[in-house]
């Protein structure tokens, strides 16, 4: 069952249009890749989804309610959570602080319990509860930024490069998780990675957006064997 | 001999209080709204009138028309915030156009005010330019009431906003808008309330220092005009960094203006008197001028065109 | 051979008055246009330059007649005796054009050094402050040279203020047609200078930093001296519109406010569109239109009204600044793609 459908979306930033009549779904507890060269519109299509882009038409769908129509913490409140590329954790809070005020802005109903689940699956951050959240290490950081979204129990996360700038070590470490929280909690998940190895051992679908466009869909089986668009879009095969 | 005489403190204390009261407001707004305020100076001389109308009608006590002023002027401000410049935040409005649009809304509350004191006189026969209520204050150890009450308010103030800030939800919740609005919205928090209860707290202290206004000094239609400069003054001298930097430059800007004027005035003659204005002025200025960069390294600052 | 003296109705005096401060006012609006509108610099501090100017024409304007026409003062101080030295000046401007329009030129010159060293002062802040930090610093350069007008007695003598001489008194009866034509003859010169300035690369420039300064670095432009020459540009016409208020009304005084010469203006901008040459005439032209229409009716609603009327003007400026911010921030005229001065017109348009 489809939970989450955009549909012919065109968007962009004031004057500067950049997605060109782009579709997707995403069924319930699937996790879907979004694949690209730089500046093809990925971070573009999670920031239309939120509300942070300017959508010209086209419609988002989740659960069968159109999230245009919402401001971006309603949205969160529906159940959809969004890990941002950069500027995505609270620099000047304390880590407690930042997971606090996502449980408790999400309403779930235990946000102490919430916290301490998401700290389960990044135990690394329990050393670090009471320092400014500036104060953590890139890798620290990409895991608050996703710990900040899964404490919000959310039935749909948007990931938006949670790999960027780590190291290999690191890399593993995180798309591990995400397929493990997509896995054990059935969360649905709209991957969008640099990284296409990784991302497409644990994706069920994939995209191909390239200049605003989508011009693959289909499994990642399917785009493995495309030679000629790894090549020409996605560089040689990353590790 | 003394240079400096007790009195002058306390008149320097008093004037630090209040303009802490005001800045502290400009750089709530200044970091959850991102702009420099205009209107900040006529809730100030909205706080006052509405404390010298209830004394005119109803002989109170002055200082009970503090928490009034405070619900009052905060309220104004919500008129300003969703009418106005919430509008222009949706239609990713300039910061140049944001001060224009406060700096409109202040001149329409001058005329608003200036109408209101000109009725009161024609029509209730109340004088209400240059009003000063010092006549009703205490005294206490030879020293006048407001010195105590807009001390012990500052202070308290200062207490209770850092706890709501440091300590609860609410807190987190606008520290979360101040640093970064779309990540706030990201994890559920509601911006517009959380910018919608910033300004109402600005407002409302600016509102309180106006009530206190004129129990120390004369009150009039322009009296926010002239301490504009003095509030944007305290809250760029506190640094932008702090919310509660602001009472620092309160001191900072109340002794360089009273105390440092008399020094001068008896060191190189009372011909440096009327130049006195210029303080604040020269101060905002110099400390805008040499902050570097970082100015804009201190957070995310996205251009919207 | 006598003057022909006019006879003039009253409504005639009262169209060249507001004709003349239409020109004066677009003098000034030209000089913020160039910095806000075509440039994007928040300049919240033109009253810095037209204080500055109005100043000159304070401090200048009789000590130049003085000079120029050999009058002896008697050691008579210029403040104290402001009045008397002033007349003087006048019955030398009075008898001859000639006088009136050598002094004229005198007080434009020496503002226009005024404001662009003013100007020049206004550019520092302006090489790297944000937007917002750069219209407060200018904000309080402005507010300081108007402290220092109040204090420095010796300038133009405090609050009270100074008279200055009649340039145009040679018209005599005539006089409000010849300092109108001569503002409108100004402003139309301002105009049109502005304008070339737009087209030409210097103005490609300015825009360029003003939609895209990222790009523009990029491109290899010096944005700290395009921003310059945009501040200095605009403060030399903002100060001659000054010193020329300052000849028209005849005095000056020390309380150039914030209001009337940064906000008013800013709303004659805002209203005929930032940017466009076309769009600060027509502000300019319709927000005296309005003005003198809420004059027109003062009258009558002064005598019902518990309060001074000119409180309405304030609320109804404030209502309609943030009206124009909300539904139509690019005023009247948007501002269109510009052909470059001298270019062939493309075949592509």
């Amino acid at each position: 069952m489809t939970v989450f459908e955009v549909s012919s979306l065109n968007s962009g930033y004031g004057k500067l249009h950049i997605l060109n009549d782009v579709s997707l779904t995403c069924g319930t507890g699937d996790l879907v890749a979004v694949l690209g060269p730089n500046g093809s519109g990925k971070t573009t299509l999670l920031n239309s989804i939120f509300g942070f882009a300017d959508v010209f038409s086209g419609t988002v769908r989740f659960d069968g309610e159109d999230l245009s129509r919402l401001a971006s913490h309603e949205i969160s409140s529906r159940g959809v959570g969004y890990t941002m590329q950069i500027y995505n954790i609270f620099s000047a809070l304390t880590v407690q602080e930042n997971l606090t005020i996502s449980a408790v802005m999400g309403h779930v109903p235990d946000p102490r319990k919430n916290v301490s689940n998401a700290l389960e699956i990044f135990p690394r951050l329990r050393a670090f509860l009471d320092r400014k959240a500036e104060t953590l290490s890139g890798g620290e950081r990409q895991m608050l930024a996703m710990s900040i979204t899964l404490v919000k129990s959310p039935k749909l996360m948007l990931l938006d490069e949670p790999t960027g700038g780590l190291s290999p070590l690191y890399t593993s470490k995180i798309i591990e998780t995400v397929g493990q929280i997509n896995r054990d909690f059935g969360v649905s998940i709209i991957l969008v990675e640099q990284n296409v190895r990784k991302a497409l051992q644990v994706a069920k679908k994939a995209y191909l957006l390239v200049s605003g466009r989508i011009i693959f869909e289909g499994t990642p089986s399917e785009l493995l064997a495309k030679e000629d668009l790894l090549r020409l879009y996605l560089g040689a095969m990353r590790v | 001999m003394a240079l400096i005489e007790p009195f002058t403190i306390a008149e320097t204390l008093i004037y630090a209080s209040l303009l802490s009261l005001m800045g502290v407001g400009v750089t709530l707004l200044y970091k959850t709204s991102k702009v420099p305020n205009f209107a900040h100076a006529s809730f100030v001389t909205l706080g006052g009138y509405v404390n010298f109308s209830l004394v005119s009608a109803f002989g109170w006590n002055p200082y009970l028309g503090l928490p009034i002023a405070f619900v009052l002027v905060g309220g104004e401000s919500l008129l300003l915030f969703f009418l106005v410049l919430e509008p222009l935040r949706k239609a990713k409005c300039s910061v140049a156009f944001l001060m224009i649009a406060t700096l409109a809304w202040h001149i329409a509350m001058l005329g608003f005010l200036g109408a209101y004191a000109d009725s009161l006189e024609t029509l209730l026969r109340i004088p209400s330019r240059n009003v000063i209520l010092s006549r009703l204050d205490f005294t206490l150890a030879g020293l006048p009431g407001i010195f105590y009450v807009s001390v012990t308010v500052t202070v308290v103030a200062a207490v209770a906003l850092y706890f709501v800030i440091e300590r609860t939800n609410i807190g987190i919740a606008l520290r979360a808008c101040m640093e970064n609005q779309n990540l706030a919205a990201a994890v559920g928090i509601n911006t517009t309330r959380m910018l919608g209860i910033a300004w109402f707290l600005a407002a409302g202290l600016a509102g309180v220092a106006g009530a206190l206004l004129p129990l120390w000094t004369q009150l009039s239609t322009g009296s926010g005009d002239t301490l504009i400069a003095a509030m944007f003054c305290v809250s760029i001298l506190g640094g932008l960094e702090t919310l509660y930097g602001a009472f620092a430059g309160g001191l900072i800007l109340a002794f360089a203006q009273i105390v440092g004027t008399t020094i001068l005035a008896k060191t190189v003659g009372l011909w440096i008197t009327p130049y006195q204005p210029v303080v604040p002025l020269l101060l905002m200025a110099i400390v805008l001028m040499t902050n570097p960069k970082g100015i804009g390294g201190m957070k995310v600052w996205r251009r919207f065109k | 051979m006598e003057k022909v003296q006019m006879n003039f109705e009253p409504i005639i005096l009262f169209a060249l008055e507001v004709l003349a401060y239409v020109s004066i006012y677009l003098i000034v609006n030209e000089g913020l246009n160039i910095q806000l509108g075509v440039t994007g610099i928040t300049q919240f501090g033109l009253v810095f330059a037209v204080s500055g100017g109005a100043f000159t024409a304070g401090y200048l304007a009789t000590r130049a007649g003085v000079w120029m026409f050999h009058i002896n003062t008697g050691g008579l101080d210029f403040i104290n005796g402001n009045i008397i030295l002033t007349t003087e000046v006048n019955s030398m401007t009075k008898a001859q054009p000639l006088n009136g329009f050598a002094l004229l030129l005198i007080v434009i010159i020496v503002a226009g050094i005024v404001g662009a060293l003013l100007g020049i002062i206004s550019s520092v802040p302006a090489i790297n402050l944000r937007s917002d930090y750069l219209g407060i610093t200018l904000l309080a350069f402005g507010e300081i040279l108007n402290v220092f007008g109040t204090a420095y007695t010796p300038l133009i003598g405090g609050p009270p203020g100074v008279i200055v001489p009649d340039v145009w008194a040679w018209a005599g009866g005539n006089r409000f047609v010849a300092s109108t034509f001569t503002l409108v003859a100004l402003a139309g010169m301002a105009y049109l200078y502005i304008e070339y300035v737009i087209r030409s690369p210097l103005g490609r420039t300015m825009r360029a930093i003003r939609d895209n300064e990222a790009a523009a670095q990029s491109l290899g432009k010096n944005l700290p001296r395009c921003r310059l020459e945009a501040i200095v540009i605009g403060s030399v016409l903002a100060s001659i519109g000054g010193a020329l208020f300052v000849l028209y009304a005849g005095s000056v005084t020390p309380t150039l406010t914030r209001y009337t010469w940064t906000f008013i203006p800013w709303l004659m901008l805002l209203l005929g569109g930032l940017g466009s040459n076309v769009g600060t005439l027509v502000g300019t032209a319709t927000w005296f239109t309005l003005y003198d229409l809420i004059l027109y009716y003062k009258f009558y609603l002064q005598n019902i009204l518990p309060f001074d009327v000119v409180w309405l003007n304030y609320i109804l400026l404030g209502i309609i600044v943030m009206l124009i911010l909300i539904f139509r921030p690019q005023g009247l005229i948007p501002e269109k793609p510009l052909r470059a001065a001298g270019a062939a017109k493309s075949s592509t348009q």
